[in-house]
């Protein structure tokens, strides 16, 4: 077992750690959870939230510190625990948020009684408008060019995904690869990178190949009366 | 009919954290009819007066109130504080009055047996009305940001952590009396929570692109008053230490000040401190005395 305190997978800040540190005193631990909180605050609130997100990550914040709270007194100022478990918390929390607003757009199929995974049968291919990065193209502008019409009630159909497959098969498997997690599973750049083990740069830069690529190749699909080939 | 009586009435939600005194509240407007700002069209602009202090200003592109900036949301570190500091004057009138209300009345937070579960537990909210005029920014923009004093500020910082360690080192080497020991002595308490603040105060000084923090330092003195095994003359030298920080031009003195009070032979706060302090170093530290 890695009992080395200040290391984790991914990155996390250690939770679930027994301690047989000595307890700090009450006035000692009120001190520091109070700055604590006022940290993650300041920290949080940096990134241009909104303030009551800002209270939820910094709820988060406080229950990773209270997982073991003598061994991070010990070995963490409060600003160094705020910044790093803000910035873990906040990850998860707009990931969770992503899902829950349905933003980004969606790839994947649900079957009929929308037992898949966490969309339900309207959204399965495409929904919101939210542009991932700042002047990148929408997944959702390449479902329109498509032909499809896309509403906020889009419905999977076989012609569609005949028509994305056939998008997606223009593109290497690393450019799939992260066009559907960052445009399908609404995963961030940044968080794409750091599982590839690449610099966030070249992520992107592959991101944009692979909307061009998808884009051009839609372009180049035959219209809605033509039909497409499934295969 | 004045313009109150006409205007849109919008909500004021509100979220408070007492024992952290972390005042958050956004504000939800409902009405776009009677002149409320146009969610589709606004823009938004973030202001940040102070290292304690976050606001975002809603600017219509038409209507009403057409460029003139609405506060939309805001959050405030050490709220109750900075309300008896300056009234909290960096909100809208109407505003500061209502959160001194709500913070006051919630001031004392949830009681607990222990400073975690208070912390996860002690939130409070509420929500009030008032018309959308109150919350209009008729101030010149403020700009407290002086990037030429960031050195400045890493030094009031430094000497802020120094004397923090000083008045910790003064405090342990001094002898509990039996009662102190068995009931838990208020004096720790309060040398704790001063240099708690203190500390925090200096990160907040070093890490904030040379913005002062007037709602961290109006704790920090208010702790200060709450009592310290200091002299009058120490503690009259380091409150007005602790006011002037509000002002970046004095941060020179400020530090000054601050290290000669702990150079001081002649004060006690440094008796037997300078060769026995440990210096917090104000990047992450492995130890943290400040805390035990």
């Amino acid at each position: 077992m890695d009992t080395n305190p200040t290391h984790h997978s991914q990155k996390e800040t250690p939770a679930n750690t027994t301690s047989n540190l000595p307890l700090p005193t009450p006035a000692g631990e009120k001190a520091y959870i109070k700055h604590l909180t006022r940290a993650a605050t300041r920290i949080a609130s940096k990134r241009g939230r909104q303030p009551f997100d800002v209270d939820d990550i910094v709820q988060g914040v406080l229950l990773r510190f209270a997982a073991d709270v003598p061994r991070f007194m010990r070995d963490y100022t409060p600003e160094r625990f705020a910044r790093e478990a803000t910035s873990q918390v906040a990850i998860t929390f707009d990931r969770k948020h992503r899902v829950a607003r349905y933003q980004g757009v969606r790839l994947v199929h649900v079957s009929e009684d929308g037992s898949e995974g966490y969309c339900p049968k309207a959204r399965a291919f495409a929904s919101g408008s939210e542009p991932i990065l700042e002047g990148d193209g929408e997944l959702l502008d390449l479902a329109r060019s498509l032909g499809a019409v896309v509403d906020e009630t889009v419905v999977q159909s076989e012609h569609d995904r005949a028509m994305l497959r056939a998008c997606l098969q223009q593109l290497t498997p690393r450019q799939r690869e992260f066009l559907m997690l960052v445009d399908g599973y609404g995963f961030t750049v940044t968080e794409v990178a750091a599982r590839a083990d690449l610099v966030r740069e070249t992520v992107s830069r592959e991101l944009s190949r692979a909307r061009k690529l998808a884009l051009q190749a839609a372009g180049n699909l035959p219209d809605d009366d033509e039909g497409v080939s499934t295969s | 009919m004045n313009r109150h009586q006409s205007a849109a009435m919008v909500r004021l939600l509100l979220r408070y954290r007492p024992d952290a005194d972390v005042l958050l509240g956004v504000v939800e407007v409902t009405d776009t009819a009677s002149g409320g700002p146009d969610a589709v069209n606004d823009r938004r602009l973030s202001d940040t007066p102070d290292a304690d202090t976050r606001l975002t200003w809603n600017l219509a592109a038409s209507g009403q109130f057409a460029n003139t900036p609405v506060l939309h949301s805001f959050e405030v570190i050490h709220a109750l504080s900075r309300w008896q500091a300056d009234g909290l004057d960096v909100l809208p009138r109407a505003v500061a009055d209502i959160c001194h209300r709500f913070t006051n009345e919630h001031r004392e937070g949830a009681l607990s047996d222990t400073p975690m579960i208070s912390a996860l537990h002690s939130r409070v909210a509420s929500e009030a009305q008032l018309p959308i005029t109150e919350l209009l920014n008729t101030n010149e923009p403020r700009t407290s940001a002086r990037p030429g004093l960031q050195q400045d500020a890493l030094h009031v910082a430094r000497s802020l952590e120094q004397l923090s360690g000083a008045i910790e080192t003064a405090f342990s080497t001094r002898r509990l009396t039996d009662h102190e020991a068995e009931t838990g002595s208020n004096e720790h308490n309060r040398v704790v929570a001063f240099c708690a603040l203190a500390r925090e105060l200096a990160s907040t000084l070093a890490d904030h692109e040379a913005l002062p923090a007037p709602g961290t330092s109006a704790a920090t003195r208010q702790a200060l008053r709450g009592g310290l095994p200091i002299s009058d003359r120490e503690r009259t030298a380091l409150l007005t230490a602790l006011t002037d920080i509000d002002q970046p031009d004095r941060w020179a003195l400020v530090a000054a000040a601050l290290d000669h009070l702990a150079a001081d032979k002649n004060c006690h706060l440094a008796a037997n401190a300078i060769t026995e302090v440990r210096w917090p170093r104000l990047s992450s530290s492995t130890r943290h005395p400040g805390y035990r």
